[in-house]
């Protein structure tokens, strides 16, 4: 009888630290969540996928999968893997992703708009894949992407003006797609030039700059030849 | 994929754009005495290879297409190389802080018409500043100074109208700045005792009639 307290409080004892255990892995199990709804979504015929396995505690030992000393997943590496499908807008839930790397595929669908909540991306390369629709104004909330590798698949529609507002993009891509419209030239697309957007049929590029430069240059005034 | 894949590479040979004859040129051409393009190893040709070479970004590591070109302080030596003309889809290239001789070729802008960027700055460059290089005009930034440049600014460089950075100073430069230019600093411009006009000191009227010639 005298036991009894002590066995009780024992058991209140582990309770306590294997609910504290749950919910200290909750966060990674999120984002193992996250890469298992894209699994779900893809067809794998090599395989790549085998070790992504929801049941761990987080996806940090997942082949193709990079975490940083947060176990947060920084890198998703999956180009040239042969995958077909479709992206899911559980990626966006990544936080902490830097760099999302799926070209070389035969991924289909849309980019989904939840990849504008990838703040801390530096890298998103979905080139030569079929992507198909627009590409998401939301990308222009990805203020610290350095590449933007959208050419050669199958988007529409026009390129949003977001985009010429991540002052840090120093490759853009979006040639060979079906995007139409006129072609930006203000802001970071001052640094782009027709390279970044041949082979779009529809798209406008122009030869020629629109707009005068921007300070310190004035307009040019009238010369005399 | 691999499709698309063979037809890029089909486009580059038909275009003429070829990075790596375009790499294997530059390093012929010039002296390395520091063997600052040691890495640039040619044997072993794997897709995307040349993406990993010292100085060199790749437009991606798929295919060998390069977007920028850095080899500012590599010690290197002998004239802008001509071969950089493969380089078709190269959009900055930066040679500062070497020994480059000769002048700047008045065929940059056909041999690279997407330069987005250029700094030749602090090498021993003489001759003029070619007329041609107003036809690059997507140039954003244009870093001359600190060479043995002489003549005049050529009125055409007011043709780029995507200009936001520019700098000819510490030249032998002389002559009346185009006043489309005339928006940039004194810093721009000065070490050139003959430069004259906005942003430095007027012009005398002996220079604007030599100029009118």
């Amino acid at each position: 009888m005298d036991r009894m307290p002590s066995q009780i409080s024992t058991f209140s004892l582990l309770l306590f630290i294997l609910v504290l255990y749950n919910f200290s892995t909750v966060d990674g199990n999120a984002e193992g969540d996250a890469l298992f709804a894209l699994k779900t979504r893809l067809t794998d015929p090599n395989n790549v996928l085998q070790s992504w396995d929801p049941t761990l505690i987080n996806p940090c030992m997942w082949l193709h999968v990079t975490c940083n000393f947060q176990n947060s997943v920084s890198r998703v590496d999956l180009g040239n893997a042969n995958l077909n499908g479709q992206l899911v807008p559980e990626l966006g839930q990544l936080v902490n992703l830097q760099y999302l790397e799926i070209f070389g595929n035969n991924i289909s669908g849309i980019i989904p708009e939840e990849l504008g909540n990838l703040t801390s991306l530096v890298s998103l390369d979905l080139y030569e894949n079929q992507l198909q629709g627009h590409i998401p104004k939301t990308l222009g909330k990805l203020q610290k992407l350095r590449y933007l590798r959208l050419n050669n698949n199958a988007l529409r529609g026009t390129i949003p003006y977001s985009l010429t507002t991540i002052t840090t993009l120093q490759v853009l891509d979006l040639s060979n797609n079906h995007l139409r419209g006129y072609v930006p030239v203000n802001g970071s697309f001052s640094h782009f030039t027709p390279i970044s957007f041949a082979n779009n049929p529809k798209l406008i590029v122009p030869a020629l700059p629109q707009a005068p430069a921007p300070a310190p240059a004035p307009a040019p005034a009238p010369l005399v030849s | 994929m691999n499709l698309i894949i063979l037809l890029t590479l089909l486009l580059t040979l038909v275009s003429g754009e070829d990075d790596v004859q375009c790499l294997r040129g530059v390093k012929s051409s010039l002296n390395d005495p520091r063997q600052s393009l040691a890495t640039w190893n040619f044997s072993n040709s794997s897709i995307g290879f040349i993406c990993n070479f010292n100085g060199v970004t790749c437009w991606n590591d798929q295919q060998n297409r390069i977007i920028t070109l850095n080899l500012g302080d590599f010690g290197l030596e002998g004239g802008v190389p001509k071969d950089l003309k493969q380089c078709e889809s190269l959009q900055n290239l930066d040679l500062s802080g070497n020994k480059l001789t000769g002048s700047i070729p008045n065929d940059l802008c056909v041999w690279l018409p997407y330069l987005v960027s250029l700094d030749l700055s602090d090498n021993e460059l003489t001759g003029v500043i070619p007329d041609g290089l107003g036809n690059c005009t997507f140039l954003n930034t244009v870093v001359l100074s600190g060479n043995k440049l002489s003549g005049g600014i050529p009125n055409s460089l007011t043709n780029l109208r995507r200009l936001t950075r520019f700098s000819v100073a510490n030249n032998e430069l002389n002559g009346s700045i185009p006043s489309g230019l005339g928006g940039f600093g004194k810093e721009s411009f000065e070490g050139n005792s003959g430069l004259c006009g906005k942003p430095l000191r007027k012009c005398s009227t002996r220079t604007r009639r030599l100029i009118a010639l």
